[in-house]
């Protein structure tokens, strides 16, 4: 909706651009896998303060991403950067399952917001790589999103972002759902 | 040693009042006893009293102990930091919590509680330059009503249309017993506007904060980094001042996790162990600061801004400097700095360079900010492409919100940038005292978090959610403003230097849509959508639609940015102020006598011109009389220099004309300093009337016009480029002719009018007698003829057409032998720029009587005679009192040619017993003319205008 006229641009020339809000909560990994993404390198060695945003071209796509940082304080910030979003991606810890459900509550309190209402949803389960992270379908299950959207497209990927691991299956699901919606 | 986190009594600072060294404002009344003149002593100490009632009555006790607060030089200190949890949350307050952000477990938030100080503290971004400190300036406002301070300025204290402009004045020659050259200055101005008996208190409760953050990599953090800030509130427009030693602060506190809290407060007892009342002082001289601050030479700002030079101290009135300030910390002086040392301060906790650190105050206020050089090109870039848009807007929705976007440079340059804009824009970066438009001022915030935007979208929008008239300049370091509806009117990409028109963008969206056969929908995602992915779209066609007006000073942008040579501030700043000048000569000039006094002039002015820059000194009714008076006196001396004979009856009209006008001015200006100084500000800055005197500024395009040729008659003949400067000036740009062009001419020309004069031609003939070197040492050289038409372009040819470059020396040879034979050696053509102007119905032209009364007795020629010498002998009244004042002097010297300069020592002698003795008679006169109200103002201007032969109420004595 009122993303026909790129779309129609995308389809004439092979590419379309598209802006996407990764939001989760601090220390969840979302600027590892931004930056693993867009320079396929470890860069991170201090926590985000504000934003990041990077593009980054992926099958003749360009995801303008845009990193919220998560901390407690700056979660309330998030629906500033809600404009324009076609795609949300939210990311989790799998690793820290004391915060599994802070993270649903803010998840589902994103979602609910009127301006992301026709948003795709992907969530990352980050971290696949360590012992005891809850698998991608246990997060998925613990999430519940089935039951709550209705009209919502979603998916749960499962990532590491230090290996790069699911980074690109979940780019190429938003992009394969935003095109044919 | 320390109980608590807040640690409200200092008892370490010296409590003795800090009464003056030198000419400190604070304590005069205590040793002005021995002052002569007593009127002084009485006038200052019942301005204090009125101030110190309007304070009491005004409201709280929090605001009187604020004033008294005022006194320190830092009133908080404060630290934040990144919480690995939480995020930016603020850490220590000192001495307390700064009234309206209150400290809880997060940090200090205002009651509003989603403006964190924090965030200003530490700012988006700060992680990618680990090591690298950078600069955050923010502002809050005292609001009298809640007694706290908010982000915004409070809508409840509105600044009246006019400033007061008597800032400085109050604590004028409080030291100045001595009956030196300027004791005929009386402490009192004759305006008065009813501002005056209400002390500003916008300006007092405005505190400033500079603040220092940086990132440290350190392994043991969990998330790898400690990010830490401190910040020190201020009520000094200089607080840039402070950044070494914060900047050294910053790094001991972030070593040293143990005293923190205490470095902290040795570090705020330490800044404010100082006292600053003589640095204070000589920043307080508002037309000091101004004229000196526009000085461009090299050669005189070295001159007057050394402490150590005599013109300084008599400038800034001081007597002499002393090495130490009054805690007895060392003060050593340099040219355009005086710094100060912290010599008499101990402290256990503060690391050696920091107790070693000097402050190091520019003289020249505005310097404080630092270099704006770096950022010239850039601003005059971004004018070129603001200024079209702010032509288009109409007047019902003349708003400007602005939003200056960076994500490339550092806050520190951001900042700066909106500092260094916002003071070419308003003149002071603290324009939001001033207003600009319908009685609104422009909210200038130089870096702003998302976090604020919710905040920022009530304040601009008002109750009933109208946004017309709301102006803002506001830094942002994160493109997601860009997406903020309602926010803002205009973007501007720094990176990109591109620039985002709102109403563009929802232009083209409907365009879009229409194209597409598809409903407008106007929830605004899809416009917002375009703006991010296809910028290019959105800004290139729209932009070249329709032709757009070139005004005189989107004109000057241009030129400045294309021609090769490097303008400076000065240069840049001097044009500005020459245009806004000019373009208010002319508003003055065309205003018809039925345009009502209601609508203040600045606001006539912004809906005529809607210009960017103002320079809201110039529209101080001080200085529109003062404007009047010289438009005034510019158009009878071009009427009297035309070439036609013209009746008696006018010659004796114009010239009665111009001395009524020259007493007035002479009133005003030796009435006290800081009359003078406003007389000197607007001399030095108001371009020779001549120029662009045959364009309609309101509506004339400039985008074709070769300002080369306008600007011929000024370079030919400008009086100063007349002798020596005339290769120089010829050589040099338009711009350079231009921002050396002033009025000064003007108070010269009567000197030089003959005695014995039949005509109004005849009028002029005599220049050559009075530009000879004084007689007295009897070798005095002859200086070549020098014709009064050479001496200043007001050869004013009414056959001649519009065109700037026609030819003058032919038709005059027909009438005057001399005048062609002066012209001729210089081989250039003199222009004529003839006045076109259409007959306007209140153009303050010169009335002319009808030819009837021809009749030239002997009687006539007493009566002519003595007109004359009236002129004359008042314009050497007039220079001799800009000669006494070191700031006149300056100007005198820096504009007069040699033949100027012999022309007045000539002068004065003929008229020493004039000259001697003048300055007892003035202090009985003075005092019945001061208060005028801005009613009796408006009917004086109104009645300037008409040029009527009575003037206002005031009274003259003829001096005669
Ligand atoms: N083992 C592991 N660590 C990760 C992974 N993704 C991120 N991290 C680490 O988690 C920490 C926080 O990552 P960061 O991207 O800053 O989180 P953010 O607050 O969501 O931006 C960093 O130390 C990363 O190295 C992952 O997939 N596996
Ligand atoms: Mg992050």
């Amino acid at each position: 909706m009122g993303n026909s006229v790129s779309k129609a641009l995308g389809k004439l020339f092979g590419s379309r651009e598209m802006k996407i809000l990764m939001l989760g909560l601090d220390n969840a990994g979302k600027t590892t896998i931004l930056y693993k993404l867009k320079l396929n390198k470890i860069k991170t060695s201090a926590p985000t303060v504000g934003f990041n945003v990077e593009t980054v071209s992926y099958k003749n796509v360009k995801f303008n991403m845009w990193d919220v940082g998560g901390q407690e304080r700056l979660r309330p910030l998030w629906r500033h950067y809600f404009p324009a979003t076609t795609a949300l991606i939210f990311v989790i810890d799998s690793h820290d399952k004391d915060r599994l459900n802070e993270a649903k509550e803010e998840l589902y309190s994103i979602i609910s917001e009127k301006e992301m209402e026709n948003v795709v949803l992907l969530v990352w389960a980050n971290k696949q790589d360590l012992k005891g992270a809850l698998k991608p379908q246990e997060v998925s299950d613990f999430l519940q999103l089935g039951n709550n959207l209705k009209n919502q497209l979603w998916c749960v990927v499962g990532s590491n972002a230090l290996t790069g691991q699911g980074l690109v299956e979940g780019l190429s699901w938003i992009s394969n759902n935003t095109a044919k919606k | 040693m320390l109980k608590g986190p807040y640690h409200l009594v200092d008892t370490d600072r010296p409590t003795t009042p800090k009464s003056s060294i030198v000419n400190n404002g604070n304590t005069k009344s205590n040793n002005n006893n021995n002052n002569n003149n007593n009127n002084k002593d009485n006038i200052n100490t019942s301005n204090k009293i009125k101030k110190l009632n309007g304070v009491a009555n005004g409201v709280s006790s929090a605001l009187v102990e604020d004033r008294t607060l005022r006194r320190d030089n830092v009133h908080f200190i404060l630290s934040a930091e990144f919480d690995n949890k939480l995020g930016p949350k603020v850490k220590f307050q000192y001495p307390n919590s700064i009234p309206g952000f209150p400290s809880s477990l997060h940090g200090a938030h205002s009651l509003d509680s989603t403006i964190n100080l924090a965030s200003l503290m530490i700012p988006n971004n700060v992680e990618y330059t680990p090591g690298k400190k950078d600069f955050t300036v923010f502002m809050l406002y005292y609001n009298t009503s809640t007694k706290l301070y908010q982000l915004f300025k409070p809508s409840n204290i509105k600044t009246e249309v006019q400033k007061n402009d008597n800032d400085d004045n109050d604590d004028e020659e409080n030291e100045d017993g001595d009956g030196d050259d300027d004791s005929e200055y009386i402490d009192s101005e004759i305006f008065t506007d009813a501002k005056d008996e209400n002390d500003n208190l916008d300006d007092i409760d405005t505190l400033y904060f500079i603040n220092v953050v940086n990132t440290v990599i350190d392994k043991n953090n969990d998330r790898g980094a400690v990010i830490k800030s401190i910040s020190l509130g201020t009520t000094l427009k200089i607080f840039s001042i402070f950044r070494p030693v914060l900047s050294k602060l910053l790094v001991q506190y972030m070593n040293n996790s143990q005293n923190s809290l205490n470095i902290l407060i040795d570090c705020f007892k330490m800044i404010n162990s100082l006292d600053l009342s003589l640095i204070n002082k000589i920043h307080s001289k508002k037309y000091a600061q101004l004229i000196l601050g526009s000085i461009i030479e090299e050669k005189y700002q070295s001159k007057v801004l050394n402490p150590n030079n005599e013109e300084f101290k008599k400038i800034f009135k001081i007597k002499r400097l002393f090495t130490n300030d009054h805690f007895g910390n060392k003060i050593s002086y340099e040219n355009k700095y005086i710094t100060y040392r912290f010599t008499n301060f101990r402290s256990n906790f503060l690391n050696k360079d920091i107790l070693n650190q000097q402050l190091r105050i520019p003289i020249i206020a505005d310097d404080s900010l630092g270099s704006y050089i770096i950022y010239n090109q850039k601003i005059l870039r971004f004018l070129s492409k603001f200024y079209p848009f702010i032509n288009k807007l109409t007047l019902q929705n003349f708003s400007w919100r602005l939003i200056i976007n960076s994500t490339t440079f550092s806050k520190d340059e951001l900042s700066h940038f909106i500092l260094v804009l916002s003071n070419y824009v308003n003149s002071c970066f603290d324009c939001d005292a001033t207003t600009y438009y319908k009685q609104n001022s422009i909210l200038i915030f130089p870096y702003m978090d998302i976090s604020m935007v919710d905040a920022l979208r009530k304040y601009l929008n008002d109750k009933s959610g109208n946004i017309s008239n709301k102006f803002a300049i506001i830094g942002v370091a994160n493109p997601i403003f860009k997406y903020q509806q309602n926010l803002w009117d205009c973007y501007y990409d720094l990176d990109t230097e591109t620039l985002y028109d709102s109403i563009e963008v929802i232009e083209k969206e409907k365009a879009d849509l229409q194209l597409k056969n598809r409903p407008l929908q106007r929830n605004g995602s899809l416009s917002i959508r375009k703006i991010l992915l296809k910028p290019a779209d959105v800004i290139i066609n729209t932009s070249k639609l329709s032709h757009q007006r070139n005004s005189l000073l989107l004109r000057c942008v241009k030129f400045l940015l294309t021609d090769d040579r490097d303008y400076n501030t000065s240069t840049i700043t001097s044009v500005f102020k020459k245009v806004n000048l000019l373009q208010l000569v002319e508003l003055l000039r065309r205003k018809t006598k039925t345009s009502s006094n209601s609508i203040s002039l600045q606001d006539e002015y912004m809906a005529i011109y809607k210009d960017l820059i103002l320079f809201p000194v110039f529209f101080e009714y001080s200085s529109l009389y003062l404007i009047e008076l010289i438009i005034n006196l510019h158009e009878s001396i071009e009427l009297l220099y035309s070439n036609d004979i013209l009746p008696f009856q006018t010659i004796i009209i114009q010239l009665t004309n111009i001395k009524q006008i020259l007493k007035k001015l002479y009133h005003d200006i030796s009435y006290n300093r800081s009359n003078m100084e406003r007389f000197l500000n607007l001399i030095y800055n108001l371009p020779s009337l001549k120029i662009f005197d045959n364009f309609n500024l309101q509506r004339h395009d400039f985008s074709a016009n070769d300002l080369e040729r306008s600007m011929e008659p000024l370079s030919q003949n400008n009086i100063y480029a007349d002798m020596e400067n005339r290769v120089k000036l010829l050589s040099s740009s338009w711009i350079e002719v231009f921002i050396n062009s002033n009025v000064l001419p003007l108070f010269i020309i009567p000197l030089f009018f003959e005695p014995n004069c039949s005509s109004n031609i005849d009028l002029f003939t005599n220049s050559s007698r009075w530009s000879r070197r004084p007689s007295i040492g009897g070798k005095a050289k002859l200086p070549r003829s020098l014709s009064f038409k050479k001496l200043f372009p007001i050869n004013s040819n009414p056959t001649a057409g519009v065109s700037a470059s026609h030819v003058m020396s032919a038709s005059h040879s027909s009438k005057n032998e001399e005048h062609s034979k002066i012209i001729t050696p210089n081989s250039s053509p003199i222009i004529a720029s003839p006045i076109p102007r259409t007959p306007n119905t209140n153009s303050g032209g010169p009335r002319i009587t009808p030819n009837t009364s021809q009749s030239n007795t002997p009687t006539n020629g007493i009566e002519l005679e003595n007109l004359v010498n009236s002129c004359r002998k008042l314009s050497i009244q007039i220079l001799y009192c800009m000669n006494k004042n070191a700031l006149g002097e300056l100007l005198l010297e820096k504009s007069s040619t040699t033949e100027i300069k012999n022309a007045y020592s000539n002068a004065k002698i003929e008229f020493n017993s004039t000259l001697v003795g003048d300055t007892n008679k003035k202090e009985n006169e003075v005092k019945k003319s001061s208060h005028i109200n801005r009613t009796d103002l408006m009917r004086e201007l109104s009645l300037i205008a008409e040029r009527e032969d009575e003037f206002m109420n005031l009274e003259i004595s003829d001096r005669t």
